[in-house]
Formats: structure tokens, sequence, C-alpha cells
């Protein structure tokens, strides 16, 4: 009986000393150390987005198939363009999820896409024209469109101006992020770029003049240089409505009435420039003197 | 390591994928963190209450407590709680971006009682919440909020009542029952938008019955009095399996002496444990440090995760508690934070 207790108490204190050297033992596995993509976040969380960009895109050349360091990458590309996610989100929220069309881009009637030719015989300078020529239909649906496109420009006001020279920035954003599998805050996440980006160009490419939609603003205006941003506008338009589709794909966006109505005057831009030589701008140069003389730009007179 | 499901985007180990090391601690208390979470190398805890059954004997005075315990952070009770009983709305998720880069609460309520040989517990409410916001530039949060109801019973007696010999050791076993709903996840800021609320972090139950034996050693008589533990660690069985939640039978020791001081009590005590699974020394390693004098207790810990220090004192049947957690370090994407708790309780 005595051994067998003396026995325990060997046992207990043995015991514990061996669990004293299983608690030194080597571990495992190695401690789990910090990654690139671990210094990114860090970097991004401290605003150094700059950084972050050049690291992650070290990253995202060794690792291409990382959709990780491709997402943070095009979020430390919007973050040094200067876009506050955190101060413009619900304001993202109202412009996509509109609850009344008044807080859409367009009127109720306009979110039913215009058709290519319209088959109503238009009114010009009041009379009644038999076939209205193209130049007649461009002038009447800039005529429609401009104010909107001047109040879209305003609904927007609220979202942050990217300056030109960081809209690279935008392009790479977007482009890493088409390349990452699609899941469906990556669309939402385009649909956003893409409506940040809509505001900074049309508040710097369409709208920047101050004689917007005045008759000295008509008499400068570029046909192909109009025509090249109705096109960037509609392409974006077209991209983000797709992104938001593929999210909900039951709900309607008050970005395809914008589109819609855009197309129409692309349509009649493009027709304008088909009826030229093919690859000149010869189309479009001399609608745009017919455009000038329409509006006796030659003379000096009051806004049109 | 844990792997969410990828809530989010694309998945990312940056923000915690395990439940962070607080929501382990066996006893959520000012004492307890104050002292580095050791358990298996102390008689009685600053409070009166004892924490391993195997020094239950050792219990001279009965004691019935009442306390309650919390964390900084208070004003994300409401949060947790709403996370684990509350419809959750895609405007809530979306308010949980404008906190702060990581905001957490614990706190605690619970009714003790002890005596020699036996003990009891009943804790009708602990809550432990923390979300981790990352990258503002796509914003990213990850949470992780548990509701627990808890009832313990343990009891030790000495096995010198089976045979002189075996004099100074002693045998105690608790028992727990424990149920808990917790919701884990992560989502971005363009999720909260566009997926269910409930989808992106579902409510879990999980229900355990656990054992924690621990055969006990004391000298009293010898100049430090040394004492020493070796036991076994959740024992038992719980349903369903979680990998969040890894209760796994695991093998404990403590050591612990009292040097002698000439006014007040100076203890030190030195936990070992999850001594199969921790990956190395220092995450199995547990130290705490205790100077009593008067109705004062001054206590310092380390484990590792926590640097702490704190305070306890007793008047009447009123006992108060502070511990300030120096580094916390638990989250894999965040520097470690210092947190303040507090507690209160009720001595009958």
């Amino acid at each position: 009986m005595n051994s067998s207790l003396e026995l325990f108490r060997t046992t207990f204190f043995a015991c514990l000393i061996a669990s004293l050297a299983v608690a030194c033992a080597k571990p495992d596995q190695q401690p789990r150390t910090p990654t690139p993509l671990h210094e990114a976040y860090e970097l991004m969380d401290r605003g150094q987005n700059a950084k972050a960009i050049l690291l992650l895109e070290n990253i995202s050349r060794k690792a291409p198939d990382s959709d990780e360091a491709r997402v943070l990458l095009a979020s430390a590309c919007l973050g040094e363009a200067g876009v506050d996610v955190y101060a413009i989100y619900d304001s993202f929220k109202e412009i996509i999820f509109a609850k009344s069309l008044e807080d859409s881009f367009w009127q109720p009637k306009a979110d039913v896409p215009a058709p290519e030719h319209p088959k109503e015989k238009p009114v010009v300078h009041g009379k009644q024209a038999q076939e209205p020529a193209p130049l007649e239909l461009l002038i009447d649906r800039l005529d429609l469109n401009l104010a909107r496109v001047q109040n879209v420009t305003n609904l927007l006001s609220r979202f942050p101006d990217v300056a030109k020279e960081k809209w690279s920035l935008l392009d790479k954003a977007l482009e890493n992020l088409d390349s990452v599998t699609q899941s469906r805050d990556v669309h939402l996440y385009k649909v956003f770029i893409r409506v940040v980006y809509l505001k900074a160009f049309l508040g710097q490419e369409v709208v920047s003049d101050s004689d917007f939609g005045r008759k000295r603003w008509a008499c400068k205006l570029d046909l192909e240089k109009l025509r090249e941003n109705f096109v960037w506008i509609t392409q974006n338009l077209v991209a983000a409505s797709e992104d938001f589709r593929s999210v909900f794909p039951s709900k309607a966006t008050s970005l395809d009435g914008m589109h819609g109505q855009l197309a129409g005057v692309l349509t009649i831009l493009e027709e304008m420039k088909s009826s030229g030589p093919v690859g000149s701008n010869t189309g479009l140069l001399s609608a745009q003197l017919k455009l000038q003389s329409t509006f006796r730009c030659d003379t000096s007179s009051s806004a049109f | 390591m844990i792997r969410p499901l990828p809530a989010f985007a694309v998945p990312s180990d940056f923000a915690f994928t395990s439940v962070p090391s607080r929501f382990h601690t066996l006893e959520l208390t000012v004492a307890s963190r104050a002292l580095g979470e050791i358990c298996f190398s102390r008689d009685t805890m600053p409070d009166g209450t004892v924490c391993n059954a195997a020094f239950l004997p050792e219990q001279r005075d009965s004691v019935l407590l009442g306390r309650a315990f919390i964390g900084n952070g208070y004003t994300a009770l409401s949060t947790a709680d709403q996370f684990i009983y509350q419809p959750i709305s895609k405007e809530f998720l979306q308010t949980l971006f404008q906190n702060q880069n990581v905001t957490s609460v614990e706190a605690h309520i619970g009714l003790t009682f002890s005596s020699k040989h036996f003990s009891a517990g009943f804790s009708p409410y602990r809550v432990q919440y923390v979300s981790e916001i990352h990258n503002p530039n796509l914003p990213v949060i990850a949470i992780h909020a548990s509701v627990e109801r808890s009832f313990t019973l343990a009891g030790g007696i000495p096995l010198e009542m089976l045979d002189r010999s075996l004099g100074g050791f002693s045998f105690g076993t608790r028992a727990r029952l424990l149920q808990r709903k917790y919701v884990h996840g992560s989502f971005s800021m363009f999720q909260a938008i566009s997926d269910d609320p409930r989808a992106l972090l579902p409510t879990k139950s999980q229900t355990a019955v656990l054992l924690d034996p621990t055969l006990g050693w004391t000298s009293p008589k010898t100049l430090w009095k040394p004492r020493a533990s070796l036991g076994l660690s959740n024992l038992g069985k719980t349903w369903p399996d979680d990998a969040l939640f890894p209760i796994s039978t695991d093998l404990t020791a403590g050591l612990g002496v009292e040097p002698p001081v000439k006014f007040g009590r100076f203890r030190v005590g030195l936990d070992l444990v999850n001594l199969l699974y921790a990956p190395d020394l220092l995450s199995r390693t547990r130290l705490g440090t205790s100077y009593q004098f008067g109705v004062v207790e001054i206590m310092a810990g380390m484990n590792a995760h926590s640097l702490s220090g704190g305070l306890e004192m007793g008047l009447q049947i009123i006992q108060v508690g502070i511990v300030y957690e120096f580094i916390r370090d638990d989250f894999g994407g965040t520097s470690p934070e210092s947190r303040i708790s507090t507690e209160i309780a009720i001595r009958l």
C-alpha cells in the first residue's frame, strides 16, 4: 500500500515536470507572420494609398490570380483619387435605389429609352417640317437633353470631384475589378465607381463651359468631341446598368432612362459622321458649319 | 486557422478569422483578467471564490457573491443584443460602418456560491462583442458577438480522507453546462445593401456539457507554501460542433507559491494550459501575481494575449474591482488595444 501511494506521489510530480517539458516543446506550426497583403491593409487604414498601390501592383504581378490583391488595388486607387466612400455612401444609395422618380435622373416618361428613329415629325421654329433634317433633329434633341444633363450634373454634385489627372486611377480600379471573380459587391463597387466617374466627366468635360447651353457655347461646339463624350457616357452607363442588373435582375435603375435619351442623340451624331467619307469627320464638320450658320454665329447677339 | 465562408468579395484573413481569445476566458471577472487568467495555480481568487475545484477543501468561509462585470465600450452592448436577439436590417448593418476601426465590449453578471468542498455558479448573461473594420476605400467589417448562459457545479475532497499518507493531495471536479448564441462573419459595405442581413450573419446556437477534473497538491507548512495541480479541461461534449469554438479535451497544470512577506500576502502562480493543442510556449503560459494587504489586493498578470494589472477591494458586503489590460492582442489586423473593465459584487 505504501509503495502504491509512493508511486502515486512520484507519478504526480513526474507528470508535473513532464507538463513543463511539453509546454516548452517546439511549436508544431510556425507563428503567423504578416503578409504583404496585411501590410497593404495597414497602409490603407492609415490613408497611405499611394504606397498601398505600389505594394499591391507588385503583389498582383507576382500573384496574378489573387483576387484579393486586385480588389484591394482597385480600392486603393479609389482612395488615392480622393473618393471617400463613407461620405457619399448614402448619396450613392439614393441615386441607385431612387425612391421616387422625381429623384431620378430623368422624368418618368424618359425612363422609356427613346427610339433610335423617332416616328413623330419634330416641330422646328413653329413650322411643321415634312421630313426633319438630321441637323434639326440634333438641335431638337440637344435642346431637350442639355438641360437634363445639367440637372444630372447638379444631382451628382454631392459626389466628390475627381481631378482629370486622377481619372487614370478610376480606369485602373475598374480594370482590376473587371479581372476578378464578379461577386455581388464587386458589381456594386463598379457601379459606385462609374457614378463617381460620370460625375467627374460631366462636370469637367461636358458642362464645364460657363456658356453651356447658350448660343456662344453652340457656336464653338465641336460635334466630334461631343460625339466622343456621349459615346463615353453611354458606354459607362451601359456597363453600370449591366453591373446593377447582375445584382438586382428584377429592378430597374434610374441609369437606364439616362442612357436611353443619350442614345437618341448619339444615333444622330453617328449618322452625321457616317454621311461623310469613311474614316473622316467631314460629315460632322459639315453639320457643325450648318449649326453655326443656323445660330448665326458670325453675328454678335444675345444667348440662344 | 479557421477560414470563414467568404462573405466579402474575396476571402481575407486580415481581420480576425477565429474567435478572439477573450471569448474563451473561463471566468469573466476582474480578478481572472488581472491575474492573467490563471486558475489552476491559485487557491482562492481575490473575490473569495475558488477557481480550481481541487483546492475547494481549503476554503474556510462560505461565500455567496453576486457580481456584474463590464468592460469599456459598453455602448456596443445594444449592438451585440441586436445581433443575437433582434431582426437585423440593412440600415442597422450600414450603421456599423460608422463605428471605430475596432469596437468591443464584454459584460457578465453572475451569482456564485463557494464553500468548503462545494461551489456552484450561475451566469444568466455573458455577452461579448467585437467588430473590426478595415480599408476605408472598400470597408469590410468582421463581427463576432455571443451571448452565453452557464451553470457550474464543482466539488473537491482532500485525498487524506482516503488515506492519511495522501495528506496534501486533493481531487476536485467542475461541471459546466453552457449555452451560447453567436454570430460570426464579415461583409463589405456594399454587401450590406445588396444581401439579406440574416444571410450575412446567421445566428447559431451551441450547447456544451464539460467536466474539468483536477488533482491538486499543497504543502502549507513549507516556507513558500508551494502548490501544484494537474488536470484535464473540457472533458465532455458540445453540440453542434463548430470550428469557431473548438472545445478539445486538453491537459492543464499549475504551479503556485506564496513567498513569505512581513505584511500582507504575496502569491505567484504559473498556469500551463492547452498543453496538447496550443501552438507554442507563450500560448500555453499564464502568469499571475497578487499582493493582498487588508481589504485591498493588487494583481498583475500576463498571458499570450494580454498584459494586465488590477485592483480589488472589499468593504463589508461590497466588493469592487478594476482591471487595466495594457496590451490586449486578440486581433489579426489591428494593433493591440488597451482596455479597462470594472466589476462590482455584493458579498453575502
